[in-house]
C-alpha cells in the first residue's frame, strides 16, 4: 500500500514519490520521467475490436489514427458545450467532441468520441491515471493505492472535482488534490516555518504559463492570485529557431525545406538541442547534415548565439513578465514583498527567463534548485507522504505534518448597480483578498433606483474595474416583487462564497413595519477567469474604469494580447490585407512598448481595435463568441450552434445557405443583446431595475 | 520504518555495493566507447582529406563539407565528455545512474550522426548513378559500418521496419499513404531509423505506413452488393 504524488499536466503527466521524507520522480515503462497525457483508441486493421492506449503508445498511432486519439484533455475537464476554449482546443488537434446534447438536457459536460464510444474527460483522465498507476507500481514493486493529484490553481471546483474522480475511475484512493503551486512550494521545502513567506510560482512549460503569487505560513497556503496565458510555452521557442533554420537553408541552398515532408519533424529536435545548448553556453552551431532529394546534401554548419535567440523570443518573455507585474499590481504588492521565486517547467531554464525576473526581483531570490519539470510532482509526493494509510480508507495526517491550504478571493464580487447617474458602477460586496470559506456572509445595503420598483435586476460580477461591464459577469439575477418599492426602501444584498467558489447571494427586503417583503437565495457557480484579453480604458476624469492599468504600455498589453488572440482564432475569416495589416499593428505596438513610444503605441492600439470590430465575418465570430458569455445557458447553446453552421458552411465555400446563416448568428446576438434591453423600463433614465449604491458609502 | 543504529543493515550494504561496482562498470564502458568515438573522428578526418584532394583533382561534387559536418558534429558530442559529473557524487546510485544517463544521451546523439553517415552514402549512391567519378561512396560506407558496429557492442541494434506491420511500441507514424492491393499497416518508409538498446526502445522509428485502398471493382461490387440488399428488403 503505496501514495504517490501525481502531477497530471496538460501536456505530459509525472509521477513521483517520497521515501524517508525524500521525494523522486518515477520512471514509466519507456524509462521516462514524462508519460504524455495523451489517450488513443488502437484497432489492429481487420480485428473487431481495440484497446485504449496512453502515452508514448498514444504519440505513435496519433497520426494513424488522428480521430481517435485525444491531446489535452486537461483543457476539457470540467468544461461544457458553447465555451471557448473547448472550440480552442478543438481547432488545435483533430480528436472528435460527441454531439452537443439537446439544450434542455441537464448534462451539458463535453464529451468526446474515441474508438466509436463516448467519453468524459473524466474517464480520458482516468485511462491516463491508470496508466501512471501501472508503472509507478512497476517501478516500486509493490501496489500504488493511494495518490495526491495536482490541478492548476485556477482549476474551479467542477474541475477539481472531476480530477478527483479521474483518480478514483482509476483505481487511487485520492487523499487530496492540490494546486500545482502548491506543490510546488512544497518541492522546495516552503513554508514549514514561522516564518511567513510570499512567494511567486512562475511555471513555464511546453504549451502553457502561468503564475500564482502564494502566501504561506507554518504550514497554511493561500494562492492569493492567478495571471497566464493558456497557449504560450517552450514549444513557441522551438519554432523560433526552426524559423532561423529554414532560413539558412533557404539563403544557402536553392530550397525551401519546409515544404518537404518530415523536415519540420526532423529539424524540431535539433532546434530543441540548439536552444537547450543556449541554456548553458552564449554560442552554439546546429551541425546537421542530411540528403535533400531534389537537390543533393544539405550541410548546415549555422551558428546560433544566445544573443540572437533571446532576441527571437524577448517578445514573449516580457508579455510574461507583463503578467507577473499585473499579478504583483493586483496584490498591491512589489517585488520587495515577494521572499522566493520559484521556478516550474523546462523552459524556465532559458537564461533570459531568470535574468528578467532576477531584474524584477533579484537574483538570490530565483530559486532553481528543484529539477522545473518534476517539482509539482515531487511536492504532491511529499504531501502524500504526511498521510498514514489506513485499510479501508481512513487514511488521515500524521501527527505533526497537517498542511492547511486555503484561498482568498484573487478579486473582487460584487454587483452593478447605480451610483449617481452611472449605470454601470461596480459596488464590490466581497473585497479582493478575502479569505474564504466566509466565516459569515458579507452584506450591504441598496436602495431602489426608481419609485415603485417591481423587478430588481442584480447583475454578479468578479473584477478589479470600477466599470461593472469591465469586469467578468457571473449572473443576471431578475427578482419580480409583489409589490412596489418606494425609493427609501432599504434592500440588503449579502455574498456568502463556500470552499467549493459557489457564491450565494441572498436579497432581503424588510418592509418599514417589520415584515418580510422579499428573502430569497440564489446560488451562482463561480467561476476564477484567466486573465481577459478585453482592453480597459485609460482612467477617466470621473475616476471610471482603469483602475489596474494607468501606464499606457500596461494598457496596451492586452489590446496586443486581444489582437493576436483574434489573428490565431479568426485570421481564417479575414481579407488578407486585414490580416496583414492587423499582423502589422501587432508588431508596430510591440515595438513601440519596447521603445516607449506612447503616440505610435496608441495609433497603433486604435488599428487593432478597428480591425478587431470591423473585419466582416471574422468580427462576427468573435463578437458571437464573446457575447455568450453574456448569454444565458439556453441562448449560449442556440449561438454556439449558430457559430458551428456558419464555421461549417464557410469552410465549404461560397454559398447560399451561408448568407443566410450569417444573419442567423447576427439575429441571435441580437436576441441575446436585447434580453437584456427588454428588462429596462419603457420610460425615465435607462436604469433597468438595478438597485441603487447609498451616495454615503 | 527506524533502523537499529546497533546492527548493520546488510541488504542496505549490498545493494550499496552493487551500485558501487555497477557505477565502475559503467564508467568504464563509457570511456572504451568514447575511445572507440575518437577513432571514428580520426577516420572522418582521413576521409575528409580524401575528398579534399578528389577537390584538388578537379572531381565536382564531392561532399568533402558534409563530411566536415558530420565530423564537427561528433567532436561537439563528445566534448561534454571530457569531465564526467557523475564521478563527483558520493553516492554510489547516483553515480550508477547519472553514468547511465550520459551513455544513453551520447548513444542518441550517435544514432544522428549514423543518420548523417546513411544520408551521405544515399548521396554518394546518387553522384555515382549519375556518373560522377570517385564519390566516395565507399569510404562512408566503411566508417558508417564502424560506427554501427561499435553501438551494436554497445548493444544498440537497428530495428529492421520496412515491409513490417506496424508496431505500437517501436514505431511513430508520420504518414499515412494510400496504397492499392498492399495490406493496411505495413511500414513503407523509415523516415527516420528505429534503435532499440539492451531490448528497449532508444529511438522510435518514424514511419510512413500502408493504408489499403481498394480497386474500382471492389467498390463497385460492394455497391451492388448494397443496391441487392436494399432491393431485397423492399
Amino acid at each position: 500500500m503505496r501514495a504517490i504524488g501525481i502531477d497530471l499536466g496538460t501536456t505530459n503527466s509525472v509521477a513521483a514519490i517520497a521515501d524517508r521524507g525524500r521525494p523522486r520522480a518515477l520512471t514509466n515503462r519507456d524509462n521516462e520521467v514524462l508519460t504524455p497525457s495523451v489517450v488513443s483508441y488502437y484497432k489492429q486493421r481487420g480485428k473487431d475490436a481495440g484497446e485504449m492506449v496512453v502515452g508514448r503508445q498514444a504519440i505513435n498511432n496519433a497520426v494513424r489514427d488522428p480521430a481517435n486519439t485525444v491531446f489535452s484533455i486537461k483543457r476539457l475537464m470540467g468544461r461544457q458545450y458553447g465555451d471557448r476554449r473547448v472550440d480552442e482546443v478543438q481547432k488545435r488537434y483533430g480528436f472528435q467532441l460527441a454531439t452537443a446534447p439537446n439544450p434542455d438536457a441537464e448534462d451539458q459536460g463535453v464529451k468526446v468520441q474515441i474508438g466509436g464510444k463516448t467519453h468524459t474527460p473524466v474517464e480520458i483522465s482516468a485511462m491516463v491515471l491508470k496508466q501512471i498507476k501501472a508503472d509507478a507500481e512497476r517501478a516500486l514493486g509493490e501496489e500504488v493505492t493511494h495518490a495526491v493529484i495536482t490541478v492548476p490553481a485556477y482549476f474551479e471546483e467542477r474541475q477539481r472535482h472531476a480530477t478527483a474522480e479521474a483518480g478514483k475511475a482509476a483505481g487511487l484512493t485520492v487523499l487530496e488534490i492540490i494546486d500545482e503551486p502548491t506543490a510546488a512550494a512544497l518541492a522546495f521545502g516552503l513554508g514549514k516555518e514561522d516564518q511567513q513567506h510570499r512567494v511567486l510560482v512562475y511555471d513555464l512549460g511546453g504549451g502553457t504559463f502561468d503564475i500564482s503569487l502564494i502566501q504561506m505560513y507554518n504550514n497554511n497556503y493561500a494562492v492569493l492570485e492567478i495571471q497566464g496565458d493558456n497557449w504560450l510555452g517552450g514549444d513557441d521557442f522551438d519554432q523560433k529557431v526552426v524559423g532561423h533554420m529554414t532560413e539558412w537553408i533557404s539563403d544557402n541552398y536553392p530550397v525551401d525545406p519546409s515544404k518537404r515532408p518530415g523536415f519540420l519533424m526532423r529539424a524540431k529536435p535539433e532546434a530543441e538541442k540548439a536552444k537547450k545548448a543556449l541554456s548553458v553556453q552564449q554560442r552554439t552551431e546546429v551541425l546537421w547534415a542530411f540528403n535533400e532529394p531534389d537537390h543533393g546534401m544539405i550541410d548546415m554548419q549555422m551558428e546560433l548565439t544566445r544573443e540572437q535567440f533571446e532576441d527571437d523570443i524577448r517578445d514573449m518573455l516580457e508579455s510574461t513578465i507583463g503578467l507577473v507585474q499585473t499579478a504583483l499590481k493586483n496584490q498591491t504588492l512589489g517585488p520587495d514583498d515577494i521572499t522566493a521565486v520559484l521556478l516550474v517547467g523546462g523552459s524556465t531554464a532559458i537564461p533570459l527567463v531568470r535574468s528578467l525576473l532576477a531584474e524584477v526581483f533579484g537574483e538570490n531570490k530565483i530559486r532553481v534548485d528543484v529539477n522545473p519539470m518534476e517539482c509539482v510532482a515531487l511536492g504532491a509526493a511529499v504531501r502524500a507522504d504526511t498521510y498514514d494509510l489506513q485499510p479501508g480508507g481512513a487514511d488521515k495526517e500524521k501527527e505533526g505534518t497537517a498542511i492547511a491550504v486555503h484561498h482568498v478571493t484573487p478579486m473582487h464580487l460584487g454587483i452593478n448597480s447605480v451610483k449617481g447617474e452611472d449605470v454601470d458602477h461596480f459596488e464590490p460586496i466581497i473585497e479582493k483578498g478575502t479569505p474564504y470559506p466566509l466565516d459569515e456572509p458579507k452584506k450591504k445595503i441598496f436602495r431602489p433606483s426608481e419609485a415603485n420598483t417591481k423587478i430588481l435586476r442584480i447583475p454578479v460580477y468578479e473584477g478589479l474595474n470600477a466599470q461593472a461591464s469591465l469586469n467578468e459577469l457571473q449572473g443576471d439575477i431578475e427578482i419580480p416583487l409583489a409589490i412596489g418599492l418606494d425609493l427609501s426602501q432599504d434592500i440588503e444584498i449579502s455574498f456568502d462564497y463556500n470552499r467549493n467558489r459557489v457564491l450565494t447571494m441572498r436579497v432581503r427586503i424588510v418592509g418599514k413595519d417589520g415584515k418580510v417583503i422579499l428573502d430569497k437565495e440564489h446560488a451562482l457557480a463561480h467561476s476564477r477567469p484567466r486573465p481577459k484579453s478585453r482592453t480597459a480604458p485609460a482612467a477617466g476624469a470621473d475616476g471610471k474604469g482603469g483602475t489596474i492599468d494607468q501606464d499606457w504600455r500596461e494598457g496596451l498589453i492586452p489590446t496586443i494580447r486581444m489582437g493576436k488572440h483574434f489573428v490565431e482564432g479568426y485570421g481564417d475569416y479575414m481579407l488578407d490585407e486585414d490580416r496583414r495589416e492587423l499582423q502589422d499593428a501587432i508588431a508596430q505596438a510591440e515595438k513601440a512598448s519596447k521603445d516607449n513610444d506612447e503616440a505610435t503605441g496608441k495609433r497603433a492600439a486604435l488599428v487593432i481595435d478597428n480591425k478587431v470590430m470591423g473585419s466582416g465575418l471574422a468580427s462576427l465570430m468573435y463578437i458571437a463568441e464573446s457575447v455568450m458569455s453574456k448569454a444565458n445557458a439556453k441562448q449560449a447553446r442556440v449561438l454556439a450552434q449558430a457559430i458551428a453552421a456558419l464555421r461549417q458552411a464557410h469552410a465549404q465555400g461560397p454559398n447560399e445557405q451561408f448568407e443566410k446563416l450569417v444573419q442567423d448568428v447576427r439575429v441571435v446576438i441580437a436576441d441575446i443583446i436585447s434580453a437584456k434591453i427588454d428588462t429596462v423600463p419603457a420610460v425615465g433614465p435607462d436604469y433597468g431595475g438595478r438597485v441603487r449604491t447609498l451616495e454615503s458609502r | 520504518m527506524t533502523s537499529d543504529p546497533g546492527h548493520l543493515d546488510f541488504g542496505r550494504l549490498l545493494s550499496g555495493f552493487d551500485a558501487a561496482e555497477k557505477a565502475k562498470a559503467q564508467q568504464r564502458a563509457l570511456e572504451q566507447l568514447l575511445q572507440d568515438l575518437l577513432g571514428i573522428a580520426d577516420a572522418l578526418r582521413e576521409l575528409e582529406r580524401h575528398c579534399a584532394d578528389l577537390e584538388g583533382e578537379g572531381v565536382r561534387d564531392v561532399p568533402r563539407k558534409s563530411v566536415e559536418v558530420v565530423r564537427r558534429r561528433l567532436m561537439a558530442a563528445l566534448e561534454p565528455y571530457q569531465v564526467d559529473p557523475s564521478q563527483t557524487s558520493a553516492d554510489a546510485e547516483v553515480r550508477s545512474k547519472t553514468s547511465q544517463r550520459r551513455l544513453e544521451h551520447l548513444l542518441v546523439e550517435l544514432l544522428s550522426i549514423a543518420d548523417a553517415l546513411h544520408e551521405l552514402e544515399q548521396h554518394c549512391a546518387d553522384l555515382q548513378s549519375k556518373g560522377v567519378e570517385g564519390a566516395p561512396r565507399e569510404r562512408v560506407n566503411d566508417v558508417l559500418h564502424k560506427l554501427l558496429a561499435m553501438l551494436k557492442s554497445q548493444q544498440v541494434e537497428r530495428m529492421d521496419c520496412k515491409r513490417q506491420p506496424f508496431d505500437l511500441d517501436r514505431h511513430e507514424v508520420l504518414e499515412v499513404r494510400p496504397v492499392r492491393g498492399m495490406a493496411d499497416d505495413i511500414v513503407l518508409e523509415e523516415v527516420v531509423q528505429g534503435y532499440i538498446w539492451n531490448d528497449r526502445v532508444l529511438r522510435h522509428a518514424k514511419v510512413v505506413i500502408s493504408r489499403a485502398e481498394n480497386a474500382p471493382e471492389t467498390l463497385s461490387k460492394r455497391a451492388r452488393r448494397r443496391k441487392r440488399k436494399h432491393r431485397d428488403q423492399n
